[in-house]
Order: C-alpha cells, then structure tokens, then sequence
C-alpha cells in the first residue's frame, strides 16, 4: 500500500497547557523529548506544504505558549497552508490575536468545555470561562473565523442546546460537538464520564435539531460516540492516510496517541524529512491500507469506510493494536466496551476526576 | 436554489489555492477542503460580489454557449457552496 498524500498537519507545539482537562487527548504516560525549537517547526511547515498538505492545525497543549507562534504562522501563510490555532484561549490577549491575525492566521477554533462557569472549571481544573467569551469576542471582532468545540460527556450532554445558543450568541461559523473519544485522560476518567445512551440519544436529537434550524450560517457538527454507535469511527480518517501529526519533540505520528502504542517504531523529523517518514517509516507503514487487518475487518464490507476503526483503541483496551476496533459490534471482543457502557447506565453521578498532567519530559 | 439577483462572493473563512500534487483548485476552509474542477474554478472567479448570478450565467454562456444546463448548473454550484456556508452576498 502506497501513501496518499496528506492534507492537514496537526502540529502539537508543545504539551505544557494551563488548563487540566479531564478529557484531555494528550498522552498519559509517554516519555516525550525536549520540544522543537522554532527553525525545526518552519522546516516542517515547509517540507508539510511540499508533501501536499495544504492546512496546518498549530495545537498542543497550549500552543499560545510558544513565544515564536508568530514566526509558525508567519512561516505557514509563506507556505500557503491555511493556518487554524486550537486553543483553550486562556493565555490570549486581544492585541496577540490581532497579531496573529494580521501575520495571517486563517481560522481559530476555541475550545470550551461547558457553557456553565463552575462546570467547566470542575473539568478543565481551572477559572475558564469569562477568558473564553472574551477571546471569543477579540475574534469576531477581527473577522476571524471561529470554530467552538466542547467536548461531550456525561456532565455536559444535556446541556446541547444551551451550548448551540452559547456558539450562535458568540458568531461562530462551526460548532463540533464532539462526543468524548475515550483515551488519553479520557479513558483514565471514564467511569467518572462515560453518558448513558438515553442521554446521547437525546443530544442527537437535539444537535440534528439545530444543525437544521441553522443551516448555511452556523455548522453543527455531532461527532459519533464511539461506544454508542453499532460501528466504529473512521479514526483520522485512516492510518497514515490523509493526516500527518508532529508531536512536540519531534516525532512524526500518524495521530496524537499513535506513540503510547507499545512496539511501533516512530521516526522524529530531526532525523529525517517528513515526507521521507510519512511514505517509508515503519510506524505509518503498520497500519496503512487493509493488509494487517483480522477478522471480522478484512472481509467486512465496511473496512473501506472505517479503516477497523481506531487501532489505539485496540491497543488500549485489547493490548493488540491489529485487532478490529472493540467498539465494533461485529468485534469479537465487543464485550469490553458493552461491559463499560453497561456500567455508565448505573454509575454515579459526581465520581471523582483525575485531572491531566503534562506528560513527563526524558 | 439561490437566487439570479443574489451577487455571491467567497465567504472570508475560505481561501482558493492551487493544489500543488493535482494541479487543479482547491477551496480550503476549516477542517475541509474542496477540490474543484475548471468549471467550479472559472465559476468562482466571476463570483466577486457585484456580478449577480445572472450576469455570472451571461458571462459563461458567451465564452461556452448558452444552453438551460449551463444555468442549472451554475445555480447549483452556487448553492453547494451556500450549503456549506462559504458564500456572502446571497441576499438580493
């Protein structure tokens, strides 16, 4: 299987973050090198354009954190890449926004966990709120496109169209309602998270609602639950397919979790160009195409839609990164994520959280 | 359907660039992108906010010849992109 070409790169400028979210998709135990330092982030940026991306995702973490995002978005519009910060925007100001804007970021996308002040600092561990609305607002005042994203969960699906009048109220263009992808910090907190299905029935219903109503002015994404759905989610889009991520030391992945899956070898683009990685490295290479595929996968009808689904997730929660995802009902292990989704419809309602910590530098 | 008095123009979130692997036009906007053929291509190029739609149409029909296909498939274009929110202008 040959490699296609990507079309976006998730740049993780770093994994350092004021906030503490619950959910967070960071690695939990990875040990991670020193980060890039800012001419290894534009070289990136320009053998990503001449790889054929064409949009770049500057992440993290916290990538406001980095005091050469200037000079990344800068190196980015040379490049052409359409350039979308993801940001908690807690440690923007308005006059670094104008900045950013005016070295030619294309879009923002704003993260917020709850459209309730004393919710959303239980989740994110911290005093949130009123800095978000205000980011927000520097943002429609500078026509910047915004993207709101809140990720769903047990503490805050019921809340859906509260949250559609917070993202209609604030001017957005997209809102991503995206259900709770369970790894990372989420899987840590899962029991503590995970909805009962008449509360996602319910929201659905809700965001379909309002993804109607708005139509042509504010998009209203509902990202799929995985354990709720009958099959699993098309996990970026299938491995090493169409998504290129750079975690914040360096190492080139197939996406963010991609490095806590034990015996995959990673290349890092101090190394090696990107290019060069994405086409030949072993770790994009395991699980491109269908070859690695099992059973039920290589001979189901719908692996050419969800590529097996998500092989960290295989790898979590099945120790083997090459099984079908279990979220598949077709799975024969399924009952992994049936015993979870059983255990959500009876557990309480206020069980402890553990907050996200950076992962541990070597 | 959008409207023939409508004077679209690409909404400010979207920007059209050339595909460096294809060659072709790509539209790319938050969390997508488009690839457009020549006749998406050459429709958008007319789309500058003071041409309204039927002008658009003229403009093609003398460069390719009129024909009802042609204004069906320009509206339809259009509405595409009004669909996914990446035109202004679309009020007469």
């Amino acid at each position: 299987m040959s490699a296609e070409r990507p079309y976006t790169l998730v740049a993780e400028l770093t994994y350092t973050c004021p906030l503490r979210c619950v959910y967070c998709s960071n690695p939990v135990r990875a040990a991670v090198g020193a980060e890039l330092d800012t001419e290894s982030w534009r070289r990136v940026l320009r053998e990503a354009a001449a790889l054929g991306v064409v949009s770049v995702n500057l992440s993290g973490g916290e990538p406001l954190l980095r005091d050469d995002l200037e000079q990344l978005v800068a190196e980015a519009r040379a490049a052409e890449l359409y350039t979308t910060l993801i940001t908690s925007g807690v440690p923007l100001t308005r006059e670094r926004l104008a900045a950013l804007r005016a070295y030619g970021l294309d879009a923002l996308q704003l993260s917020f966990q709850d459209e309730r002040a004393g919710e959303a600092r239980r989740v994110a561990g911290a005093e949130v709120l009123e800095q978000k609305l205000r980011a927000a607002e520097w943002a429609r005042a500078l026509e910047l496109p915004l993207t709101v994203n809140v990720v769903l969960h047990r503490g805050n699906l019921e809340r859906v169209p509260a949250i559609v009048a917070l993202a209609e109220r604030l001017g957005a263009e997209r809102l991503e309602l995206a259900n709770t992808t369970w790894l990372g910090w989420a899987l840590e907190n899962r029991a503590a998270l995970l909805p009962t299905r008449a509360a996602i029935d319910a929201a659905r219903v809700q965001a379909r609602a309002a993804a109607e109503r708005l139509h042509g002015r504010l998009e209203v994404l509902f990202v799929l639950p995985d354990y709720h759905t009958d099959y699993p989610r098309p996990c970026m889009g299938g491995w090493g397919r169409t998504i290129v991520v750079v975690a914040p030391d360096g190492l080139a992945l197939p996406c963010q979790q991609a490095r806590t899956i034990r015996g995959l070898e990673f290349e890092n683009v101090r190394a090696r160009p990107l290019g060069e990685i994405w086409r030949d490295s072993p770790g994009f290479r395991a699980f491109r195409g269908e070859a690695w595929m099992q059973e039920p996968c290589r001979s189901c009808k719908r692996r050419a839609h969800d590529f097996g689904g998500c092989r960290c997730q295989a790898f979590h929660l099945l120790g083997d990164p090459a099984a079908t995802d279990p979220a598949c009902r077709l799975s024969p292990r399924h009952a992994v994520v049936a015993a979870a989704r059983e255990r959500a419809e009876s557990a309480a309602a206020d069980a402890a959280l553990v907050y996200r910590r950076a992962p541990t530098p070597e | 359907m959008i409207a023939l008095a409508a004077r679209p123009v690409l909404a400010p979130k979207a920007r059209l660039r050339r595909d460096p692997v294809t060659g072709g036009k790509l539209l790319v906007y938050p969390e997508r992108g488009l690839a457009l053929n020549d006749t998406g291509a050459e429709i958008l190029d007319l789309c500058d906010g003071e041409r309204c739609v039927r002008e658009i149409i003229e403009v093609l029909a003398a460069r390719h010849g009129a024909s009802d296909a042609l204004a069906a498939d320009v509206r339809g274009f259009l509405q595409e992109l009004a669909d996914r929110n990446l035109l202004r202008g679309l009020e007469p």
